[in-house]
């Protein structure tokens, strides 16, 4: 549910780059470890934006995975928390990044 | 059409008000835990045996949707305690915990813990200005829940498991919760404890007293 405050963050960030433009899309980078739902995210957005009466405007999703070091040497990026190593199967690791979720570019019309 | 770049946070303002609640924890030597955990796993049970330990010493900032329950709970345990009623959000936020600072006395406080929202997906993505997170899990649960709300525990420092007297008589593998726990975060803590019996609080104290 805390989806409903992100995304009002989202529209935020995306209308104070507007220019004073029609917003056509937002482009989105959002952490496989960021505790975000994305069928929720984009419900919301819907609403967030419906309320502001902005309509038409596309959002487009990239996936930013957790990066990890295992301890075997090899460095790796995962989307879902249970895969292991690929060089030795195991979960010794640090794992990093994949926590944010980033409002990459808009697009608006142009004039 | 046109691209703008933005390239900003939808985190950002939130994670700027948990630098200042740093600040001022790190200004006053607070030591501060942010609690998190799904509802009735004994967040403020544990925080009661802790009242009753540091007394004065400890403050509680506690969140619930509605009532005043816990912080009445706590303050009678000898904390000082406050209630956050969110009135509907299910996690806290930085802002939330920073206006509630204004109306706590800090100066005698050496620990201070946030009880988050009884929610164990919410309020893992929040940074509060904590010095760690701190979950609780408790046997009555079931022991496949860090593989299946995997984001608070890959966060948490110390995973406290709680309700161990009950483990005879519950299917909880306490092996198993404490091989995935340790799978998403292998320096994990892991604290096994029980409010009824007391078992487990002379290392919890511990672990508080170590905390930098």
């Amino acid at each position: 549910m805390h989806e409903l405050s992100v995304a009002t963050s989202v529209v935020d960030l995306a209308l104070q780059h507007t220019g004073g433009r029609k917003l056509t899309a937002v482009n989105l980078a959002v952490g496989a470890n960021a505790g975000i739902f994305r069928e929720s995210l984009l419900l919301y957005m819907g609403l967030v934006l419906e309320e502001k009466g902005i309509k038409d405007v596309k959002v487009a999703w990239r996936d930013v995975p957790m990066h990890c070091r295992c301890d075997c040497g090899t460095e790796y990026d995962i989307l879902r928390y249970m895969d292991t190593c690929p060089s030795c199967g195991s979960f010794q690791r640090a794992m990093e990044g994949g926590r944010d979720c980033t409002v990459d570019s808009i697009e608006v019309e142009d004039v | 059409m046109s691209e703008i770049k933005v390239l900003s946070s939808a985190m950002q303002k939130n994670n700027e008000i948990a630098e200042r609640n740093r600040a001022l924890f790190r200004e006053r030597g607070l030591k501060v835990l942010n609690f998190i955990s799904s509802p009735g796993a004994g967040k403020t049970s544990i925080l009661e045996r802790l009242g009753a330990r540091y007394s004065a010493a400890l403050g509680v900032v506690t969140g619930d949707i509605q009532t005043t329950f816990d912080a009445d709970r706590l303050k009678a345990a000898g904390a000082t305690a406050l209630q956050i009623e969110t009135g509907g959000t299910c996690h806290l936020t930085a802002s939330m915990v920073e206006e509630s600072l204004k109306k706590m006395d800090l100066s005698r406080l050496k620990y201070l813990v946030i009880e988050n929202i009884g929610n164990l997906i919410c309020p893992s993505s929040y940074d509060l200005g904590e010095s760690a997170k701190v979950a609780v899990l408790s046997t009555t649960e079931g022991d496949e829940k860090p593989a299946k709300y995997p984001a608070l525990f890959t966060r948490a420092t110390a995973v406290l498991i709680n309700k161990v007297d009950l483990l005879p008589h519950v299917k909880f593998d306490v092996g198993r919760a404490e091989e995935d726990c340790r799978k998403l975060n292998r320096d994990v803590r892991i604290i096994r404890i029980s409010c009824t019996t007391g078992e487990g609080f002379e290392e919890l104290f511990k672990y508080f007293e170590s905390l930098s």
